[in-house]
């Protein structure tokens, strides 16, 4: 915790360089951890009975590139941030699913398929190796049916690496 | 230490295009041999075909003969019997459609599967050939069109 609160003259300036430790230790931390997401084959084209009436799956569909340098545990949540669609009937969330296909190098990690919601869903919590790993992600899309008109739906899904 | 985060986004695009099939069933021979009274009365066969609809969008389903005439083959047969000597009708509705080469309405029903209200139905179908043409073998082509409304 940072203390930034000054009662005193005498607490002034140890307050000061307090806060200008946490800061910098913030900074150090942003530094030395990164999420980066590529997005590699994440659309859909529903174009036939079996492709509406069967899960779809996007094989290695995104890339989750983590560096941490710390050497506590990290987690990584997800969820949908976004969801419209060109019939103004956007699709819930829950159509979403993501199954950790590979990583590298490889780590013990979580390989069960996670159905997304509005709300973070841990993905991966991961001790850090202090090098980057890449997390390959399969998407998933539940079958759709026939109750979505054609058109065009679009998802955002925000991914989040946090340290404690 | 505080705790710290980082975002990142990726965007999925789900492009649904129009998905419609259709089942025919026959559920009747569609050799039909006529007796003297059916002749003028005309021979009624329920549910001859059974349909099953699917469809992403509001359906209508479509049916009109191939050619406006039967074919005809056999010495003594006619080779002007139109196709209107075959009627067809939605189960359960009236009256009878009788066919030509142009498309009439069968049937109508809303986006959803077979289980959807109104997406498997069946068809009736009624020949009056009357006594106006010649002893033969008659053939007709039913064809059935599935469409967006």
């Amino acid at each position: 915790m940072c203390y930034t609160g000054i009662r005193t003259n005498r607490l002034l300036a140890r307050n000061i360089l307090m806060l200008l430790f946490c800061t910098s230790a913030v900074h150090a931390q942003n530094s030395q951890n990164n999420i980066t997401l590529t997005a590699l084959n994440t659309g859909f084209i529903l174009n036939s009975v079996a492709s509406i009436e069967t899960q779809q799956t996007r094989a290695n569909a995104f890339q989750i590139a983590v560096n941490s340098r710390n050497s506590a545990n990290f987690s990584i949540r997800a969820r949908v941030s976004s969801s419209t669609s060109s019939t103004g009937t956007p699709f819930p969330a829950s159509m979403l699913a993501l199954r950790l296909n590979t990583t590298n190098p490889p780590v013990t990690a979580n390989l069960n398929t996670i159905t997304l919601s509005t709300t973070d869903q841990l993905l991966q919590q991961i001790t850090s190796t202090k090098n980057n790993i890449t997390f390959n992600y399969d998407l998933l899309l539940a079958p759709v049916g026939y109750s979505y008109a054609p058109g065009n739906y679009n998802f955002t899904i925000l991914f989040t690496m946090t340290q404690p | 230490m505080g705790q710290f985060s980082f975002n990142g986004t990726i965007t999925s695009a789900v492009g649904i295009q129009s998905v419609m099939a259709l089942s025919v069933t026959n559920n009747a021979s569609p050799t039909i041999n006529f007796t003297n009274a059916q002749y003028s009365g005309g021979y009624a066969i329920s549910n001859f075909n059974s349909f099953d609809v699917k469809s992403n969008q509001p359906w209508t389903l479509s049916v009109s003969a191939a050619t406006p005439d039967f074919a005809a083959s056999g010495t003594h047969a006619s080779p002007n019997m139109p196709a209107s000597v075959i009627a067809v009708v939605k189960s359960g509705q009236s009256p009878f459609k009788p066919l030509s080469a142009n498309a009439q309405v069968l049937a109508t029903g809303n986006r959803g599967n077979t289980s959807t209200p109104g997406n498997s139905f069946n068809m009736d179908l009624m020949a009056s050939p009357g006594y106006n043409y010649g002893p033969g073998i008659y053939t007709l082509s039913i064809v059935y069109t599935l469409s967006v409304q």
